[in-house]
């Protein structure tokens, strides 16, 4: 299997001067159709390795930082940093990764399914039947002409995921998505999401503090080891 | 590309839609501004234009004044005809009036004006102009208290002393038209200048053949010297030139400048009244507005962020908050104009009226001065939206993945 992401000494310096910490990843690679569950406390800087992931925050070192894409191959996320290329990154963003927040995430004066389309849209992607689809899977056809706030967290939850994989990324990044939602509505949101990354055949990273969710079989785990400099994610 | 600033022209548009509220603030908050702006406007064009109406309705206004015994030749005459800025010009045979006696229906009325009239007069607009000596027109006052009307014969009777001896003739005048009161309001008879100068040839006991008058001097040396001129300037601009132009020739002249001069100060002030409250208003719109846009970017920088987290560049998300910009603006500039439609209907018609100009709306705008206040609040909601979407640009996607609503 190809790599779809390859990294190598890139980290992130966070916080004000004295308390300031390094959030760092050694070495990390991920395959296409691969899921890795990124964990550890709260607080110990999982929202910046997914934001350096997701190409929205620049890191303050990269060794080695390559995409691999669909249609350019190879590219060199550093190089793009360096020029501050946003449209190179963007483009990046739009087609080829897909968001799933904490708490959905979604824009209150879209309906859902207009939340749900944005994101092919963006990309410039025609309509397509796999949206209907996925939607049947998360079951949230019912309520497709609503507004956000006519919804329960839960499903709101669900229409997220079904934004993050309707242009159907290569890549899904996943930050707490089940944090806001009771056990049993947890439960039922990540399997479903675990369904569509295994149908779909796309890679994933979910960010989570849960540590019951590292018990699945296949994932790759990374965790978070505290030391004096800041924090390293390592499996 | 089209595509793509659809997509960002619907974010914006939807997003107006949702939070009606704040959008309908907005357009309030602009409109509170330009409709009195336009009210201002519209009612400094209507009055200086019923002014410049109520002078130029009036000819008198046009009119220059000579008022001492002036020499005046021929060649003179000609030169003044050729100029631009003299609408009309003919001779007048006496300074203090030439006169003469009229009888009709047995009434007499002694020594009635004798004003020269010719095609062009600025007074006599509507009615036909005497070609031959034998035509005059006779003013409204003059027809009501002689009671002649159009085509009634008038006598009228010149007299002269010759050697000691009384004489005098007797002509046969038709009344080709009345002049209305607003032209002259006193007793006068509009004739052709020929009548003038024969009268007077009468008088300085010449024979004059055309009164079938043949004893008196017959020849007629010298060339003809006029003591005075009716003057109208072509506009009221010009009035004042012309005058200027007859002082340097050391001729003493009187005009109607005062009210032209009053009408241009009081254009010039309402202008300069109108700029400062644009100025200071455009100003302060322009603060509320980006004031106003920027408290919304702040309120919606989650949405942004989102936006820009799923693959928007910058460029794309400055953009919905200028297109956001342009629909309020025109949605303002509609309600602005149904409002001052309004109060500008309440004030024509409840206003006062011009006695001269009864038509004229006291509130009015012209269609080019509407272009320059759509441009001009364009010019201000898109320069204060500019900063705001700046701002919106700058926002950082990773605001979204930290919290969201």
């Amino acid at each position: 299997m190809s790599c779809i992401l390859e990294l190598e000494q890139v980290s992130c310096r966070r916080g004000e001067q004295d308390r300031s910490f390094d959030v760092s990843i050694p070495s990390f690679t991920l395959a296409s159709g691969e899921l890795a569950i990124m964990s550890g406390p709260s607080g110990c800087g999982k929202s910046t390795v997914l934001e350096m992931l997701g190409l929205v925050l620049q890191p303050h070192r990269i060794g080695r930082f390559i995409w691999q894409s669909d249609s350019d191959g190879a590219v060199n996320i550093a190089r793009l940093w360096e020029r501050n290329d946003d449209r190179g990154l963007s483009s990046i963003r739009a087609r080829e990764i897909g968001f799933v927040l904490q708490s959905g995430g979604l824009l209150p004066y879209l309906t859902v399914a207009e939340n749900i389309m944005i994101s092919r849209r963006i990309s410039g992607l025609p309509c397509s039947g796999y949206v209907n689809e996925i939607s049947e899977v998360l079951n949230i056809v019912p309520f497709m002409a609503r507004k956000p706030h006519q919804l329960s967290i839960g499903e709101r939850q669900r229409v997220s995921i079904a934004r993050a994989m309707a242009h159907q990324p290569r890549l899904v990044l996943a930050d707490e998505p089940t944090s806001a939602l009771d056990p049993n509505a947890a439960d039922a949101v990540f399997s479903l999401m675990m369904k569509l990354v295994a149908v779909t055949g796309c890679s994933a990273i979910i960010v989570t503090h849960d540590q019951q969710r590292m018990n699945l079989g296949s994932a790759r785990i990374v965790t978070a080891t505290i030391t004096e400099s800041g924090t390293e994610f390592s499996e | 590309m089209m595509g793509k600033l659809r997509f960002i022209a619907s974010q914006g548009w939807y997003d107006l839609r949702y939070d009606w509220r704040m959008s309908g603030i907005l357009v309030a908050s602009i409109a509170a501004i330009l409709a009195p702006l336009l009210l201002l406007l519209g009612l400094k064009t209507g009055i200086v234009t019923q002014m410049r109406q109520n002078l130029l309705a009036d000819p008198h206004n046009l009119e220059i004044i000579i008022y001492q015994n002036a020499h005046l030749t021929r060649d003179w005459f000609e030169a003044m005809r050729k100029q631009e800025a003299v609408a009309f010009i003919i001779p007048k045979t006496r300074t203090i009036n030439a006169t003469m006696d009229i009888v009709a229906r047995r009434r007499v009325l002694p020594a009635v004006e004798l004003l020269p009239t010719g095609p062009g007069d600025p007074l006599l607009e509507s009615v036909r102009i005497p070609r031959h000596w034998s035509e005059v027109l006779i003013s409204f006052s003059m027809a009501q208290s002689l009671d002649v009307q159009v085509g009634d014969k008038l006598r009228g009777i010149l007299k002269r002393r010759v050697h000691g001896q009384q004489q005098s003739v007797e002509l046969v005048l038709q009344v080709l038209g009345v002049v209305p009161e607003q032209a002259l309001s006193r007793d006068a008879l509009f004739a052709v200048v020929d009548l003038l100068t024969m009268a007077e040839d009468y008088r300085d006991g010449y024979a004059v053949p055309e009164f079938n008058v043949h004893a008196g001097i017959s020849d007629h040396n010298e060339p003809r010297i006029y003591a005075n001129a009716r003057i109208y300037a072509r506009d009221l601009e010009s009035v004042a030139s012309l005058a200027g132009q007859l002082r340097a020739q050391n001729l003493e002249v009187r005009t109607h400048a005062r009210e032209i001069e009053n009408m241009q100060i009081i254009d010039g002030t309402l202008t300069l009244i109108f700029a400062a409250v644009t100025l200071l208003s455009s100003l302060g719109g322009a603060m509320v507005f980006g004031g106003s846009l920027w408290v919304n970017i702040e309120r919606k920088k989650q949405q942004l962020a989102l936006l820009r987290l799923l693959g928007c560049r910058r460029g794309d998300v400055m953009l919905i908050p200028v297109l956001q910009s342009c629909v309020i603006a025109g949605a303002a500039f509609i309600l602005s104009v149904g409002l001052y439609a309004m109060v500008a209907y309440f004030f024509n018609v409840h206003l006062p009226k011009s006695p001269w100009w009864p038509e004229a709306a006291i509130c009015r705008l012209q269609p080019c001065d509407m272009v320059i206040v759509v441009l001009l609040t364009l010019m201000v909601v898109l320069l204060s939206s500019l900063a705001a979407g700046y701002r919106g640009s700058r926002v950082d996607p990773s605001v979204c993945l930290r919290a969201f609503q």
